[in-house]
């Protein structure tokens, strides 16, 4: 009797988790093996994918999109991912001090992850403008004042080039988006925009460090910084790691921003993985290359967690 | 105890199972695909016709025009009901649905994508309309004809035209000390004219430009083509981007650049407004002339009617020939998706919508010139361009290049205007153009190689 209702019970169990289950393998686990197998075919998804073996990954090794798309997503990853990190602390830190209107900073701070990545694209695209926009406009007068006032009088007290003294007096700001190398600046800049979610799940975490490690610190003299090396940030390990590796998994999917307010350009500079991967899909219809690609984003992204993980071990205190 | 147990857990799991099918069965309800509910213009139902569904690229004013058409239809006859869709994005989306087995019954695309489509046999032949004597390679503008057949098959029909030339802003030409009513013949005469319109702020922002190659920027690819370049070879499937035409256009285009220093026109540009908007920059009288097609008519007619009778428009100079020795224009092409699954009733649709009257009706909403031969006088009257007739002497030119039926035109158009964008910055024309062409060849080689494995697996018994 008993194993019967066992197996019913079981019966039961599997038929809850089928929707889930079904679900996966037609919508999870199935594309995934697909694409696997697609990336080693040449497929246009208008004809039937044929085998070519290694074809696609080879040709990668000598595709220079390909290697700055690679670049740029590493760049870009290794500057925006520890400082969002940073800030998103150094933010939970200021807004878990008791003070008035604590609930309105927190709200602040948090409010503009909750703008849709593109609407934030199209407001960025407006301040970034280089001719008419809000950061430009504060920096001009800013900077004029800077060259007139500071920079040329010290070139030439410095026995600079008349024509160098003369271009330090009419500083301009950055052709932000039209600029190669202050347009990835830009971009970067935009990802500390979206800090809120992390400073959230810094603040919770700031919740948990247990008071009583810092009033008997206290107590033995230890000062603000001390408690912050050796008792916050040890107790706070766990959800810095949590952060670092979905830090690390969303700088390698950046797509949205850059692709409204960019386009990948000017001359490719900020052209990101994600964007190839789109551009060869369904722009180029290679979806063979477009796969490959997805899976050493993917294998990447592996070895990164990966290496975390191992890191892990030396950093993270689970007390 | 435990036999009470397992009833109460068999209750509740079919409850829960009842439950769950209740839930699928409202989702489907709501969700679900359900009988047709189309209605003809005047609001009363179709009955047993059969529903050709259409995908229009175009929006707003455009996609009425051709919406006033398919009402047309829809009204002149009891068997077929076009239920026609806007749909931005139409090139991706026609692409998934044609993978996927679902395609529309009829697309408007750009013909820059016909080589994909024509090469992965992702179209429906039409040769059928030629049989028929409902078409013939005589019926539209030569290169309107040759992108819908570029190899002899007819795959699609052209919508609409655009072909380019040079705009002139009469205003700003009398301001600065030039014959409102000449506009340059040579591209010397262009860069002069240009540096004449040209204002520089004490500041050394640019204030007013003459003339900017980046302006807009969909035809930095497009230069070598005034300078007697032919960017596709038809016969061997290769490019020309290594050519000395080719060479010299592009360090004309640096040499705007040089001039005024690219990071001053990048500021000054990323100051320009949507190319439909009032803050478009030649609507705005920010540039003098521009290279366009003959769509910004349309939106100088809505943004700025003041400028109505102030500018005029121009075959683009050339390097080697009077201006229009050489020139570009593009379209719109009406094709069936394979798998389409009313091809009978689309081609029905398709003799409908080519008919003289609806094509000019489209193309003068549009402000284009119509893609057939023979036009009437009215269709010209009536245009709300004021240049149709300049715009479609130049489209019925013999000597207009179009977009090559490559498969991997989009991938080569890609790496031109990275080539173009960077040359713009001061980067070697020489080092570009080789490199571009280097990868074009590599392209083109591949390319020609996996058809040959297609063809082989495809011969395999």
């Amino acid at each position: 009797m008993n194993d019967r209702i066992t197996l019913r019970e079981q019966l039961a169990g599997m038929a809850f988790a089928a929707p889930y289950l079904i679900g996966a393998a037609a919508f999870l686990v199935f594309p995934l093996a697909m694409s696997l197998y697609y990336s080693f075919c040449n497929y246009s998804m208008l004809q039937p994918p044929i085998w070519i073996g290694w074809t696609n990954y080879r040709h990668l090794l000598t595709d220079h999109a390909f290697h700055t798309a690679l670049w740029n997503t590493i760049f870009y990853a290794a500057i925006s991912v520890p400082f969002t990190l940073a800030l998103s602390l150094f933010l939970a830190l200021l807004l878990n001090q008791p003070t008035r209107g604590q609930g309105i900073y927190r709200t602040i701070v948090f409010l503009p992850s909750l703008v849709p990545l593109v609407a934030s694209a199209l407001i960025w695209q407006w301040l970034f403008n280089a001719d008419k926009g809000l950061i430009n406009s504060v920096l001009r007068p800013v900077l004029h004042m800077l060259g007139k006032a500071v920079l040329s009088p010290l070139a030439g007290m410095l026995g600079a080039r008349h024509a160098t003294i003369e271009s330090l007096r009419h500083i301009s700001p950055p052709v932000w988006l039209g600029d190669p190398h202050w347009a990835m600046a830009a971009i970067i800049f935009i990802s500390f925009w979206g800090v809120g979610q992390t400073v959230v799940i810094f603040l919770a975490g700031l919740q948990d460090v247990p008071r009583e490690l810092h009033e008997a610190a206290e107590m033995d003299g230890a000062g603000a910084i001390h408690r912050f090396f050796n008792i916050t940030l040890p107790m706070l390990s766990p959800v810095i790691f949590f952060n670092l590796i979905m830090g690390i998994i969303g700088s390698w999917q950046i797509f949205d921003v850059p692709y409204v307010m960019t386009g990948g350009g000017p001359g490719r500079s900020t052209l990101f993985y994600s964007m190839y991967i789109f551009e060869a899909a369904f722009n180029q219809l290679r979806m063979g290359p477009a796969c490959a690609m997805a899976w050493i984003q993917l294998l990447i992204i592996l070895f990164l967690t990966v290496l975390a993980f191992a890191s892990a071990r030396k950093w993270v205190y689970y007390a | 105890m435990e036999a009470q147990d397992s009833s109460r857990f068999t209750r509740f799991a079919h409850r829960v199972a009842i439950a769950l099918v209740a839930i699928s069965a409202a989702a489907m309800y709501v969700f679900g695909d359900r009988p047709s509910t189309h209605v003809l213009p005047d609001g009363a139902r179709i009955h047993k016709r059969i529903v050709v569904s259409y995908w229009e690229e175009w929006t707003g004013f455009e996609g009425r025009a051709m919406e006033h058409i398919v009402n047309e239809f829809n009204t002149s006859q009891h068997h077929i009901f076009i239920n026609m869709v806007e749909v931005s994005n139409v090139n991706i989306k026609t692409l998934i649905s044609t993978a996927g087995g679902d395609p529309p019954d009829i697309v408007t695309i750009w013909s820059g994508i016909m080589g994909q489509f024509i090469s992965y046999n992702a179209l429906t032949n039409l040769n059928t309309l030629l049989r028929h004597h409902v078409v013939t390679p005589h019926t539209f503008v030569p290169f309107a004809w040759k992108l819908c057949a570029p190899y002899g098959t007819l795959y699609g029909l052209p919508a609409t035209t655009d072909p380019n030339a040079l705009y002139w802003n009469k205003i700003l030409f009398a301001k600065a000390g030039l014959n409102p009513d000449k506009p340059p013949t040579t591209l010397k005469q262009l860069s002069e004219m240009a540096a004449r319109l040209t204002i520089i702020k004490p500041d050394g922002t640019i204030k007013q430009a003459g003339f900017l190659p980046m302006e807009p920027n969909w035809y930095a690819p497009d230069w070598g083509i005034y300078f007697g370049n032919h960017i596709y070879n038809f016969k061997t499937g290769y490019f020309n981007i290594d050519t000395p035409q080719q060479i010299a256009a592009y360090r004309w285009m640096q040499e705007f650049s040089k001039q005024l220093g690219y990071q001053e026109v990048d500021s000054f540009q990323s100051g320009f407004g949507q190319f439909n908007s009032p803050l478009n920059p030649f609507i705005d009288g920010q540039v003098a002339m521009e290279l366009q097609g003959p769509f910004l008519a349309n939106f100088i007619n809505r943004n700025n009617p003041k400028l109505i009778g102030h500018y005029g428009v121009a075959p683009f100079p050339t390097s080697f020939g009077p201006p229009g020795a050489a020139t570009f224009a593009d379209c719109d092409i009406w094709v069936i998706p394979r798998g389409a699954k009313h091809v009978q009733a689309a081609l029905q649709v398709l003799k409908f919508f080519i008919q003289q009257k609806n094509l000019e009706y489209l193309n003068d909403k549009q402000a284009k010139p119509s893609p057939l031969m023979k036009t009437s006088a009215a269709y010209i009257r009536r245009n709300p361009n004021p240049y149709i007739q300049v715009f479609d002497r130049i489209s019925r030119n013999p000597n207009v290049q179009s977009l090559p039926p490559s498969p991997i035109w989009p991938r080569v158009n890609g790496q031109l205007t990275v080539m173009a964008n960077r040359i713009w910055m001061g980067a070697s024309v020489i080092d570009q153009i080789r490199h571009a062409q280097f990868l074009a060849d590599q392209w083109v080689q591949r390319e020609n190689h996996l058809a040959e494995l297609r063809l082989q697996q495809e011969l395999q018994p």
